[in-house]
């Protein structure tokens, strides 16, 4: 290779789209990496840029040998012939150079032609990584080169929504975290329902950290109540009798519980006064409800504030909100991210409406900005499948499909995206995949979603912690991306049950001796 | 008619079968005449030699090309490649042999053109040329004694006899002159003994001495055989062994595979040269056979 060419990787061939092409290198080629080819458009040159999306390397002596002998004599012949490997890569055209430093995706309308040479991208070419505009912010740096700064557009997480995927511990919670801090350098408002309480400890600017309550007063269906209440799914009748006693009158209560037990009394006692034609059932629910109640009280008090005048009332507008729903089971939180996400709704609805009126309105409005959402566990909350929780997903699927006219937008994170409801992983404009090693993950994002093609997500296991892939509207370019490191939070680890059991036992072993030595001493 | 087929191998099955695998004692002889040797690395540099060929019927011609080259077992070019294209009439080729019989002719040539004198090669030194296939069984075959046949003839015997290094190899080899068995003798020798080894015989191509030889290079690898210029014996049978085994792949030396890779001319390199030509349109030679 002479000293003028040093920087041609390789050159195109086989069959050349608009959209992809194969080359042929002079080394192995790194998935992840950009390459750039220059082509005529309009009688003028201009460089595409394109990423490797898969990389391979042929042997032909070690394509045909079939034992341990053969490949062991293979290989030593192989050693001395230079020809003997090549390197293939197959890439994804991602536009014009200069277009897409001004934000602009144009795929050429003629491919490149096979023979063209392939070049290495420069540090210049890269630029449209980083794009300088205050709408755009840094999330970390191109995996394959450390120098070039990826920034993505936080505008269009706000208006189109964003899956963050992952293996659990590949990384969601940081990123999530990160995305948190860049909305709060930017005064946004964020909520984030924490179930494990990941965020519990995250300290970044504007942070509010709430415990969720939920007030039983504003639950519009008494199902969800049953469900905070942990009444057995199948318990239809004690269902029954509490949807009857969960009346207005006792939405209006002032002793909330007080009332409803003296309803379901009411039901109870009617009941018992049927005399033959009463019905044990309905009798034995009643009973039941009540001792239901009592736990739920002694248990759960936390949970429940019949005093909030809404849920709302906890959160801030422009600052990230962080709602702790640690002590929640899955049931009581599915019906506490909706009750959440439906009273957020018609705020935003409100405030559009005031806004787009232009008159003045006596309507308190307590998010008069766009809101952010993100449901970790969203394969939980928001299932593909009939049998699993409804309400979360019934209003997440509502404001995925009509949030970004109120400004309410979402961000699922999730490890495993195959049971997360295909309606609603479709709407996400955005996404960030991080590790992925269960290849019906892959098949159905790739079904699901249109904007990550198969050669990519075939690389997902490849990823190593913290690495991810963004593709959709919050990038100008597919990008593999090693994402930074969130130093404000240090939860999302796993407990060491070693150092807590040593360190107790120490602490144990402390306090005997100094009684020990306080006996000798008497 | 495949039911005919199917009638005639059940009746004939235990004759052909007896045929084949009963003669244990040629199995016997052979075990006998077998030399085991396991080759030792001995550093070397080959050449590997082979040529191809390829064509298409159409209504009155042949177009055809043939292609030839000598590589390095670092896959360089020993010397430039060879290659011709051409069309050629069915009839009133001036050899009166079939277009098949003419073209194996020529690649024959080409091969000499590759292996004649190394002036214009790459200047490296070189231990041994391989050549692939056997040089007795093309010369003996008396369909190319005609006219051009014996100029070739002339050719390689000049070779045989001025460059002791050619060795030609051949994978199969239908020659019984050794054991004279129903089957050829590398029939025998493949089930002799599955270690490496050798068993030779001296023969004469008018005149010029050629040691005939079936090696295996590695235990468990098939029979090869080898026929080289002048008289060998062990020793050097044994020296031109661990040369080749130290360069095989699978028992079979690496340069003649390169080779065979590089001269290749597949069917569908024959659809581009035809397009090339602008011959797509021709009516082919079984085009009534729908093929």
């Amino acid at each position: 290779m002479s000293s003028n060419d040093t920087k041609v990787l390789g050159f195109i061939v086989g069959e050349s789209y608009p959209y992809k092409f194969t080359f042929v290198a002079y080394r192995p080629v790194s998935v992840g990496e950009y390459v750039t080819v220059e082509v005529k458009s309009d009688g003028k040159k201009r460089k595409i840029l394109a990423l490797v999306e898969n990389s391979s390397i042929k042997s032909s002596i070690l394509a045909s040998v079939s034992n341990y002998h053969a490949a062991s004599e293979g290989t030593r012949v192989a050693e001395k012939n230079e020809r003997d490997k090549s390197y293939h890569a197959v890439t994804r055209v991602l536009g014009y150079i200069d277009e897409l430093a001004r934000g602009k995706v144009t795929i050429p309308s003629i491919p490149p032609a096979p023979g063209s040479s392939v070049y290495e991208a420069s540090s210049d070419d890269l630029r449209v990584f980083t794009v300088d505009d205050y709408r755009w912010v840094r999330i970390g740096t191109l995996l394959r080169n450390s120098n070039v700064i990826v920034s993505v557009n936080i505008d269009r997480v706000a208006s189109r929504h964003l899956a963050l995927l992952s293996v659990t511990g590949g990384g969601k919670s940081n990123l999530l975290a990160l995305i948190a801090k860049r909305v709060a350098e930017k005064n946004g408002t964020m909520l984030i329902f924490d179930y494990h309480g990941e965020y519990s400890n995250l300290q970044i600017k504007n942070i509010n950290h709430v415990v969720a309550r939920v007030n039983p007063r504003f639950l519009n269906d008494p199902d969800e109540l049953a469900d905070l209440l942990e009444v057995r799914e199948n318990a239809s009748v004690q269902r029954d009798v509490l949807a009857r006693a969960f009346t207005d009158d006792v939405r209006g209560a002032e002793d909330f519980w007080g009332e409803l037990r003296a309803r379901i009394d009411n039901i109870r006692d009617a009941e018992e006064g049927k005399g033959s034609k009463r019905n044990p059932q309905v009798i034995r629910a009643a009973e039941r409800l009540q001792s239901i109640i009592d736990t739920a009280e002694r248990r759960l008090g936390s949970l429940f504030d019949t005093s909030t005048r809404n849920p709302l009332d906890m959160l801030r507008a422009n600052r990230i909100n962080v709602l702790d729903m640690v002590e929640f089971s899955e049931r009581q939180a599915n019906v506490a991210i909706a009750y959440y996400l439906e009273e957020l709704l018609e705020d935003r609805k409100r405030a559009v409406r005031i806004k787009k009126s232009r008159e003045s309105s006596d309507e308190r409005i307590r998010f008069p900005t766009p809101v952010l959402c993100a449901i970790e566990e969203a394969h939980v909350f928001l299932p593909n499948s009939i049998d699993g929780y409804e309400d979360t997903r019934y209003i997440a699927g509502k404001i995925a499909r009509e949030g970004r006219k109120f400004g309410l937008s979402l961000i699922i994170v999730s490890q495993r995206p195959r049971r997360l409801d295909p309606d609603v992983l479709s709407q996400m404009g955005s996404l960030a995949i991080l590790r992925l090693t269960n290849p019906e993950d892959q098949r159905y994002i790739n079904e699901a979603s249109e904007i990550v093609s198969r050669e990519l997500l075939e690389y997902l296991p490849s990823l190593n912690v913290g690495e991810a892939i963004l593709v959709g509207q919050w990038v100008n370019i597919p990008s593999i991306v090693k994402i930074d490191e969130v130093k404000e939070k240090r939860v999302g680890e796993d407990i060491s049950a070693v150092d807590e059991w040593d360190e107790a036992y120490r602490s144990t072993n402390v306090a005997r001796e100094s009684t020990d030595e306080l006996i000798e001493i008497d | 008619m495949l039911f005919e087929l199917y009638e005639s191998a059940l009746k004939r099955r235990d004759e052909i079968i007896r045929m084949i695998k009963g003669n244990t004692d040629k199995i016997r002889e052979a075990e006998d005449r077998w030399n085991e040797y396991e080759p030792k690395y001995k550093e070397s540099r080959l050449v590997g030699v082979d040529s191809s060929f390829n064509y298409k019927s159409y209504k009155g011609f042949y177009l055809y090309a043939l292609a030839g080259v000598a590589v390095t077992s670092d896959d360089r070019y020993y010397k430039e490649p060879i290659a011709r294209l051409d069309f050629e009439k069915p009839k009133g080729n001036g050899n009166g042999i079939s277009i098949r019989n003419l073209l194996l002719l020529r690649c024959m040539d080409v091969e000499y053109e590759l292996i004649k004198d190394n002036r214009d090669s790459i200047g490296i030194d070189i231990d041994n040329i391989l050549i692939d296939g056997s040089i007795l069984a093309r010369l003996y075959d008396r369909r190319f004694m005609r006219d051009r046949g014996k100029e070739i003839f002339l050719k390689y015997k000049s070779i045989l006899r001025d460059d002791r290094r050619v060795i030609f190899v051949a994978k199969n080899s239908d020659s019984n002159t050794i054991l004279g068995g129903n089957l050829a003798d590398i029939y025998y020798f493949s089930r002799a003994s599955t270690k490496a080894g050798y068993v030779y015989e001296y023969g004469s191509l008018d005149g010029e001495d050629i040691t005939v030889a079936y090696v295996r290079l590695k235990p468990c690898t098939p029979v090869i055989k080898l026929e080289i210029s002048g008289k060998k014996d062990d020793d050097e049978m044994k020296y031109i062994m661990d040369r080749l085994a130290t360069e095989s792949v699978s028992g079979y030396p690496y340069v003649l595979r390169l080779a065979h890779e590089r001269c290749k001319i597949r069917d569908e390199d024959m659809d581009r040269i035809e397009d090339i030509f602008g011959l797509g349109i021709e009516e082919g030679s079984r085009e009534v056979l729908e093929e």
